[in-house]
């Protein structure tokens, strides 16, 4: 594992916003509002597109990630990443964890350690993989694997901009912890213009939120 | 009687009523009316004892049902409370275990070696981890649902599609977790779904938790109810499957059960008859083809024995409120029955006359009234037999006491004076010549004669104790307690010159005169009826005598009092009809040469109760009455014939025949005598007949004219016990009489007393002057017979010469006496 090649700390929305950026004059891009079936905006939601045209590489980046542990609690909670991309676990408590993840696309185990790990994880198969801590079990965060370069997250007010895209069809498609259902059943083809935006609105049924509530004493070992 | 008041006086006084109840209560008469009475108030006592007691009892009872009753129902509403609150808990319970359990499932769930084997995806390994951990918990199903619903794995058993559960896990899907209770393999289960997370679910698990008896029995214990599992499956009907119960009433839950179905058997149970246990039931499951029931039940006895001590203790209360009751009641019963008591032993003395004390003071209930209005009876009686006894003691006319208060006082005063060796004096006083002045001046005249006499005896009285009285009539008495003969006469003399005074009435005067008889206590008798009779003997005789007074001698006794001479009266009668009296004979003997046989007829009467009587007996009475006429006629007739008989037998003897003085002065005597001679063929010359001297100088013209006529017939006459009476020389003179006989009273001691030997022998000389023959009676010794010989008496009579005797012994004493000396020796002819 390439422990040892500490690439510079980025993160990739930063990387993203630079290369949209940098593109912005030469494609069109995707605004996206994501919203529960209850009419709430919907943060957390990933949205990821898939050139029909299949031009896109999957996994031809090799993109870094981090999975900070902050406070007994996972950050960010959803983490959407593209096929091959190496995700950190920094541990920033003064107390150990235990990473760990029995999701088929990536099953892994980072027993208890303090600080950072030795080497990153690399994901790389396409699904969603579900960390937890076997000692503080209301630490979760989903690590999504895409299988495409394009996708997003929504913010706290459900928005979320794709982009910028190259002109052409996508699958377009939303998934989150509590999807309802199949995420294939999401996707909607959408047209990209060369230049503009376009919107499109995604409302989700949610299932209940199993999230584990924290445990009460600081430092003890809840369940 | 006495016998038995005088036992009855040895036993205790409780023992005496004990039995004078029982005696009672057998129907026997009670000794006297005193027990009776007095167990009045007693028996009023009783029966307010009873009676409050009952009462009481009653109310004991009544109120004892009513608590009871009350209690039962309380204990009823309480038991169903406790129920309503045992099924809360109860249920409460079932969730916190539910919850328990699923706390414990979660724990296991999370466990990271469970979640890991469960992620590893292998049959095998995730069915052993299943049972490896399901054992920790004690869980008696585990089984594994995949996200899509699906069976993944279980422990133990096969996996089924029933082990799906796929509505329990529906909801756990829905909320995270979820519990129920459900039938496995037969039997009820409280079923647990918890997700398996890693962090996010991976799965189901399904724990199962067996409910068994352990379970019923905690629960039991936790609610303090019975507790029953009872399931029911289609086709096989009610199953207990779980129960604290005792075997008897798990069968009889089991009945109960067996008529219902799930829809009804909470609301049958719950509704049913609370014979043993009050029950609630609870459908825990209920489905088409399956149920689970939970029966909460609870005993009444075991409810009821809370409440044993409360009885116990109220029926101890009632015990003690009772015995203080009849305490109580008792003393107040006794409190109003004593003063009752005491009322009736103050009727009973009013009764028996005690108008002394006054009735038991009473309070100012009702019970004092009735002693002040006793009290008033008492002084209002009392006052009215004052008044009653002041009219039945005394005369109403001259307000002297009567006889019936004389007599009583008598007999008082006797009876001190036997106690104190005192004596007592009567006197009885008869007016003169009262009748006359009735039937000449009128009664009112009469009566204020009376009136003056009775004032002058009261003026006359210095004593207090003395007491004059009206007997009746003319007749007064007067009673001199202390008073001995001497005093008497003192008094008689006192009483004497108060009556010398002359009586003015109307305007004339009257002369008032009376005769006193005198008898004192103990010379003249000691009974008061005896001095009564015998003080009027010697007023009749001092009457006779025309003497103020007269102190009683023997002479005057009639030793009768009036109810005995009116039963002699009527004796002497039937005795003359019945021949009870018979004729003594005694002889006398000549103390001349010569003369012939003499003897005096002597009558006996031969009482049928009283024996022999001698004529002293009877015959003063019979002369102061008409019996001595036919006494008289009876005993001439049988001394003629006797006389006639001896006559005709060759024995001529001469007959003495006593007549009496009403003899003398009646008029058949004469007629009587002739025809009794003729009727036996007898000759008058055989016979003497004896004249008392006092009868003579009573009337002696009408003496000598009969005296005349009696010797005409031939009769010789002899004047009877002279020297006795007060005889005038110049009657006797004119008397046609053969011999006068000697009064014994000189006889008797003629050879002792001097003056005695000087009248005999004056009258010897005095008779033989004047022509007659003397007899001397009483002679009672050889020496006395020889110095009448010596005074030249003619004949002699006595118990020295001969007894009087019947008739037999003296027909052969005169035989003897006949036959020239032979036979029976007579003192007469040893002295002759």
């Amino acid at each position: 594992m390439p422990s040892t090649l500490r690439p510079p700390r980025l993160r990739w929305p930063a990387a993203l916003a630079a290369c949209l950026l940098a593109t912005a004059a030469q494609a069109g891009e995707i605004r996206v509002e994501v919203r529960a079936d209850d009419g709430e905006p919907l943060a957390d939601a990933v949205i990821v597109a898939v050139p029909e045209q299949g031009g896109a590489a999957a996994g031809a980046r090799r993109d870094r990630a981090v999975m900070d542990q902050e406070d007994k609690e996972f950050v960010p909670y959803v983490l959407p990443i593209t096929v091959g991309t190496q995700v950190d676990f920094p541990n920033h408590d003064s107390i150990r964890h235990h990473v760990y993840s029995f999701s088929p696309a990536k099953r892994f185990e980072l027993p208890l350690y303090i600080g950072q790990p030795a080497a990153p994880v690399r994901f790389d198969t396409p699904g969603v993989v579900v960390l937890g801590c076997n000692i503080h079990d209301w630490m979760i965060a989903y690590v999504y694997v895409a299988d495409s370069p394009f996708f997003t997250r929504s913010g706290e007010d459900g928005m979320a901009t794709l982009g910028p895209l190259p002109a052409g069809r996508y699958q377009v498609r939303v998934w989150h912890p509590r999807l309802d259902g199949a995420e294939a059943d999401t996707a909607r083809a959408l047209d990209v213009p060369a230049t503009g935006a376009l919107s499109a609105r995604w409302q989700l049924g949610l299932k209940p939120d199993f999230r584990i509530p924290r445990a009460p004493i600081p430092g003890g070992s809840g369940y | 009687m006495g016998n038995t008041t005088g036992r009855f006086n040895l036993l205790t006084k409780p023992l005496r009523n004990a039995l004078a109840r029982l005696r009672s209560s057998l129907g026997a008469r009670p000794d006297g009316a005193a027990p009776r009475r007095s167990s009045l108030g007693r028996a009023l006592a009783h029966r307010m004892i009873v009676f409050v007691a009952l009462l009481l009892v009653a109310g004991q009872v009544l109120v004892f049902l009513a608590i009871d009753r009350a209690v039962s129902a309380n204990t009823l509403v309480s038991v169903r409370g406790e129920i309503a609150v045992g099924e809360r808990i109860f249920r409460r319970l079932l969730d916190e275990r539910s919850q328990q359990l699923t706390a414990a499932a979660r724990l296991l769930t999370s466990d990271f070696g469970f979640r890991q084997a469960i992620a590893s995806g292998d049959q095998a390994t995730m069915a052993s981890a299943l049972g490896n951990h399901g054992s920790r918990i004690g869980a008696a199903k585990m089984v594994l649902i995949g996200p899509d619903g699906q069976v993944m794995a279980s422990a133990g058993a096969s996996i089924g599609a029933e082990d799906a559960f796929p509505a329990l896990v529906q909801a756990a899907m829905k909320s995270g977790s979820a519990s129920a209770i459900a039938l496995s393999d037969g039997r009820p289960h409280q079923l647990v779904v918890v997700p398996v997370l890693a962090p996010a679910p991976i799965g189901w698990v399904v724990v199962g938790f067996r409910i068994d008896a352990a379970l019923a029995a905690e629960l039991g214990q936790l609610t303090a109810l019975d507790v029953s599992f009872a399931s029911w499956q289609q086709g096989q009907g009610w199953t207990l499957s779980a129960s604290n119960l005792p075997a008897d009433a798990r069968e009889h839950l089991q009945g109960l059960l067996d008529q219902t179905t799930p829809a009804n058997a909470a609301y049958r149970l719950a509704a049913g008859a609370p014979d043993e246990r009050v029950a609630a039931a609870t459908l825990l499951v209920s489905g088409k083809d399956q149920a689970v029931l939970a029966v909460l039940q609870r005993s009444m006895a075991e409810a009821l024995e809370r409440f044993a001590n409360l009885r116990t203790i109220l029926i101890g209360l009632a015990a003690l409120s009772l015995a203080a009751t009849v305490v109580g009641s008792g003393m107040i019963a006794n409190s109003i029955s004593r003063p009752v008591t005491a009322l009736v032993q103050f009727a009973q003395r009013l009764e028996s006359g005690d108008y002394e004390r006054g009735p038991p003071p009473g309070g100012n209930d009702e019970l004092g009234q009735l002693a002040t209005a006793f009290e008033n009876m008492r002084l209002a009686v009392s006052a009215r037999e004052q008044q009653i006894k002041a009219m039945a003691y005394h005369d109403a006319l001259t307000g002297l006491p009567n006889r019936a208060l004389f007599n009583d006082r008598l007999q008082q005063a006797v009876g001190v004076a036997q106690r104190l060796d005192n004596p007592v004096s009567v006197m009885l006083i008869d007016l003169d010549r009262f009748k006359e002045v009735n039937d000449t001046l009128g009664h009112h005249v009469g009566d204020q004669l009376l009136i003056e006499v009775a004032v002058r005896l009261r003026g006359v009285l210095a004593r207090a104790t003395d007491t004059a009285a009206r007997l009746g009539g003319d007749e007064f008495a007067v009673l001199l307690p202390t008073a001995d003969e001497a005093t008497a006469r003192e008094m008689a003399q006192r009483l004497r010159r108060a009556f010398t005074q002359p009586v003015f009435i109307e305007g004339r005067t009257l002369d008032v005169g009376g005769s006193i008889g005198i008898a004192s206590f103990p010379r003249h008798g000691r009974d008061p009826h005896v001095l009564m009779s015998h003080a009027d003997a010697a007023m009749y005789f001092a009457k006779r005598k025309r003497l103020p007074y007269a102190v009683y001698e023997t002479r005057h006794a009639t030793a009768m009092d009036g109810s005995e001479q009116l039963a002699m009266a009527t004796e002497l009668h039937l005795a003359v009809s019945s021949e009870q009296l018979v004729l003594h004979y005694q002889p006398r003997i000549s103390l001349r040469q010569g003369t012939g046989l003499h003897a005096e007829a002597l009558v006996r009467w031969q009482h049928p109760k009283r024996g022999f009587l001698a004529p002293q007996a009877f015959m003063p009475f019979a002369e102061r009455t008409d019996c001595i006429h036919e006494v008289t006629r009876w005993v001439v007739g049988e001394a003629i014939g006797q006389a006639a008989r001896w006559h005709a037998a060759g024995l001529p003897v001469q007959l003495s025949i006593n007549l009496s003085v009403r003899d003398l002065l009646g008029p058949h005597l004469v007629g009587d005598r002739r025809l009794a001679l003729q009727s036996h063929g007898a000759s008058a010359r055989w016979f003497m007949l004896e004249i008392t001297e006092s009868a003579i100088m009573d009337d002696p013209a009408r003496a000598l004219e009969v005296a005349g006529q009696l010797r005409q017939m031939g009769f010789q006459l002899s004047i009877d016990d002279f020297g006795s009476g007060y005889s005038s020389l110049s009657v006797i003179k004119t008397l046609p009489v053969a011999e006068i006989k000697i009064d014994r009273s000189f006889v008797a001691q003629v050879t002792s007393d001097r003056d005695d030997l000087a009248i005999v022998r004056s009258v010897i000389d005095l008779a033989h002057h004047l022509g007659l023959e003397v007899v001397a009676e009483g002679v009672e010794s050889s020496a006395a017979l020889a110095l009448l010989k010596d005074l030249c008496c003619d004949h002699a009579q006595g118990y020295h010469v001969a007894m009087p005797m019947p008739l037999d012994e003296v027909e052969t004493w005169l035989r003897a006496r006949q036959t020239g000396r032979q036979g029976r020796p007579a003192s007469g002819e040893r002295t002759a």
